[in-house]
């Protein structure tokens, strides 16, 4: 149970499209783990396309992870029909993003009624065993309809 | 003297799966900086709805200029510590002009700063990123070794 209430009941659809845009889904192939109001966790498997060399993930990748871990929180909380633009990412690389998976794990840290902040710790998944990787923080814009 | 040239890094770009994937076309490199396009495809979308490129990839644009700003000048590498992107315009895609330039080269830490425009010259987005420097000779990673 979050603190955050989603004002759209669909909130789990709109962000099952965000994960099926083009280069999430047929580039990244992320998976989606965990959608609640507030809160959005993903995931992906490592493949040679996503690092720099074999085993390591590259930075922009985890980068990602985490933007749209955090982005995708505050998405939840978007009005139906309402548009969500990120403004804003910081990443901070905290650790080695090596292992066989990366999992993101987003959650809105303050709603206004157009403003969103969000954030993400991204860990990095080696022999089942977690560590944190990169931290992300994002100034997300939720818009109405034109 | 820069560490490289139009080809060499090229080939750089080429050896990473991921940079690979960009498909970046080196245009100028100095002691300074560099500046490089890509042609954006159509997989590199975010929203279907709005047509625009995808933030990560933009992010990582920015990473990549900021990062290259200091490798094309001194040959060295260096990890990505901390990046921040600001999307200033959504980009309808076609060719994007990166420009990566450096803040302030450390013996350590640096800080660099990149922008990206389109054909017309519109800044789609803006960024700044904090650097530690591994020597080219094999220098200690500190297990932090998040980027290029």
């Amino acid at each position: 149970m979050t603190k955050w209430s989603a004002p759209d009941p669909a909130f789990r659809d709109r962000i099952e499209r965000y994960a099926t845009s083009p280069v999430m889904k047929d580039f990244f192939r992320l998976q989606l783990l965990h959608v609640e109001s507030g809160e959005v966790t993903i995931g992906l498997d490592h493949r040679l396309e996503l690092g720099h060399k074999p085993g390591w993930f590259e930075g922009a990748v985890t980068a990602m992870l985490g933007q749209m871990a955090a982005a995708w929180s505050c998405g939840t909380l978007a009005p139906e029909g309402w548009t969500l633009l990120t403004l804003e990412q910081s990443v901070k690389f905290v650790g080695a993003a090596r292992g066989e998976r990366l999992v993101g794990r987003g959650r809105v840290v303050k709603a206004g009624r157009t403003i969103c902040f969000g954030a993400a710790d991204v860990f990095a998944v080696d022999d089942s065993k977690e560590s944190l990787c990169g931290t992300v923080a994002v100034t997300c814009h939720l818009s109405p309809p034109k | 003297m820069a560490a490289y040239n139009i080809e060499t890094l090229k080939a750089r770009f080429d050896s990473s799966p991921f940079t690979r994937w960009l498909d970046l076309d080196p245009v100028k490199i100095s002691d300074e900086g560099l500046e490089f396009s890509i042609v954006t495809r159509p997989e590199m979308k975010g929203s279907p709805a709005r047509n625009s490129l995808h933030g990560g990839v933009l992010a990582a644009l920015i990473d990549i200029a900021c990062s290259f700003a200091l490798i094309v000048g001194d040959g060295n590498d260096h990890v990505t510590v901390d990046l921040r992107t600001d999307y200033h315009r959504a980009s309808k895609g076609g060719r994007l002009r990166v420009k990566g330039g450096i803040v302030r080269r450390g013996r350590r830490l640096s800080t660099t700063e990149a922008r990206i425009e389109d054909e017309e010259g519109v800044l789609i987005a803006s960024g700044r990123g904090v650097f530690m420097t591994i020597s080219a000779a094999g220098g200690k990673s500190d297990g932090k070794e998040n980027s290029q």
